[in-house]
């Protein structure tokens, strides 16, 4: 035990929590971007998706609270790391000289802090769904293309056909996503927050594998371009939803 | 040439610095950057005052004595290059340069630009070192070092100890000298039989001694005058993790008594 409390708590052992958890998020943001991407396809696609996601019970809760303990540990293992940093550096120079930092790699801590504010909303919004105002109606669900039997009401306001009968009720994830991005507040919040993930992504997802230990130089422009590249996909792919909303009304009642 | 000068000016450690204005005219394009505070410093002497404090011992780039942050740069313009050999020809007329001294916390400044290193002496001590048996020198070329091995080895131990690493760094992390100095012998056959207390050795003194933590900012590479690379950092991180998981299974001897995991 002794060896590993020493690591745990050594500066290089709180950096690889760091970078471990860190590749575990990244994991988890391009799993859920492959996941919201389905807002593209029919309605049914993603709401079947979301259906069978909330179906998983215990698998479920054991699924997020393994996510909440790496998001715990990532963001503890930081702030000791950055309070220590901040106790070792004494003052600024008068003349600020950077030559090898970024903006993304110097805001990290920033940047991540705002990305807590904002899953915590996120997760308010969409998952535990208490926002005022929005749209978590049930809607029908489908199987191989042909709806299940059930009793249909029809929205008034959005048009779209609802389950009333409980056993194929389901959550109406696209009518929500797209109800809820109507709000310019909300799409405008949406779209910083995902900001701000595209540019901890830009020096995080090149980061990792220094502090694991698994760079070399024959890798830096590789892992220099690759991380950028990475980072602002992510970005672009997450931002594409209010955008679709907002400006081509992708989801909205015609 | 001439220039203006605005130089951190500091009793002691414990007093509180300031900045100051010199001018510093007639300066010769050849002169070196240290050559040109003398200079300063002699017509500071002339009119009674209390010369510049700076650090220099060899003044041709290899002693690692020589420090200060020249406009935010530690070390000065151009890669590569100690202070020392940095020459004026850099600078334009009538230029307004800003000295300062290293800052951070386990360097305390002791005098204007004069800051105490010893920090690193003790990281060193903790490990940085083999222990050979004395005497007449062996046979060389007894022990085969593959190319590859030596040739890494020799980057790392290119290290001067300056501590611009630390200097240039956002977090003032000590990491590219400890990185430089545990690979530098765990590359080589004759560091293999410390090889796993050193780098534990090293990483307890360096968080001991308030270094801040590496977050990649690769700044203290851009500054190095030896051109350490922060590979050595990396390498750095999977020593002191492959170490730390031996000790789970093996535990060296002695490690409580040591201090180390």
């Amino acid at each position: 035990m002794r060896p590993l409390i020493f690591f745990l708590t050594s500066s290089i052992g709180k950096k690889y929590l760091v970078a471990l958890t860190g590749l575990l998020l990244i994991l988890f943001v391009v799993g859920h971007l492959l996941g919201n991407l389905q807002f593209f396809l029919p309605p049914e696609w993603i709401n079947a998706y979301g259906h069978k996601l909330q179906s998983l019970g215990p698998l479920l809760w054991l699924i997020r609270l393994a996510l909440l303990a790496v998001v715990s540990i990532h963001i503890v293992a930081t702030i000791a790391l950055a309070l220590e940093n901040k106790r070792a550096r004494t003052g600024r120079y008068a003349v600020p000289g950077y030559r090898a930092s970024t903006v993304a790699s110097r805001s990290m801590a920033v940047s991540g802090l705002i990305l807590l504010s904002f899953i915590i909303f996120h997760l308010l919004h969409f998952t535990v769904r208490v926002v005022p105002g929005h749209e978590y109606n049930k809607a029908v669900l489908t199987k191989d293309g042909k709806e299940l039997p059930h009793e249909v009401e029809i929205d008034k306001h959005w048009g779209i056909p609802l389950a009333k009968d409980k056993p194929h009720v389901v959550h109406n994830v696209h009518g929500m996503m797209a109800a809820g991005f109507t709000y310019p507040a909300i799409a405008g919040f949406y779209v910083f927050g995902v900001f701000l993930l595209g540019m901890h992504l830009s020096h995080g997802a090149g980061s990792f594998l220094q502090t694991l230990g698994l760079r070399n130089d024959r890798m830096r422009s590789l892992l220099a371009v690759g991380s950028r590249v990475f980072g602002w996909a992510i970005f672009i792919g997450y931002a594409s939803i209010p955008f679709s909303v907002i400006v081509f009304k992708h989801g909205l009642p015609k | 040439m001439n220039l203006k000068l605005k130089v951190w000016r500091q009793e002691n450690s414990s007093a509180t610095g300031r900045f100051e204005q010199y001018d510093a005219p007639g300066i010769p394009d050849d002169a070196s950057f240290l050559e040109m505070l003398d200079i300063v410093n002699e017509k500071i002497l002339e009119k009674g005052g209390d010369p510049i404090a700076f650090d220099h011992d060899c003044r041709e780039g290899i002693c690692g004595m020589c420090s200060l942050v020249i406009n935010g740069t530690p070390h000065g313009p151009g890669r590569a290059t100690t202070t020392c050999q940095v020459y004026m020809r850099h600078f334009r007329d009538g230029d307004t340069i800003t000295i300062e001294p290293f800052r951070a916390k386990p360097f305390p400044i002791l005098r204007d630009l004069v800051v105490d290193r010893s920090a690193f002496d003790r990281i060193q001590q903790s490990g940085g070192f083999i222990n050979v048996r004395s005497g007449s020198a062996p046979e060389a070329n007894a022990i085969p070092i593959p190319k590859n091995k030596a040739d890494l080895a020799m980057d790392a131990a290119a290290c001067i100890g300056c501590g611009a690493c630390v200097a240039a760094c956002p977090n003032a992390s000590a990491m590219l000298f400890v990185g430089a100095k545990v690979s530098h012998f765990a590359l080589l056959p004759q560091g293999q039989p410390e090889r796993r207390k050193r780098v534990l050795s090293m990483v307890a003194k360096m968080d001991e001694e308030g270094f801040g933590n590496c977050t990649n900012h690769y700044e203290c590479e851009a500054v190095c005058p030896a051109e350490i690379k922060v590979d050595v950092i990396s390498r750095l991180n999977r020593e002191y993790l492959a170490a730390s998981t031996l000790s789970l299974i093996e535990p060296l001897p002695n490690a409580a008594a040591e201090g180390v995991a």
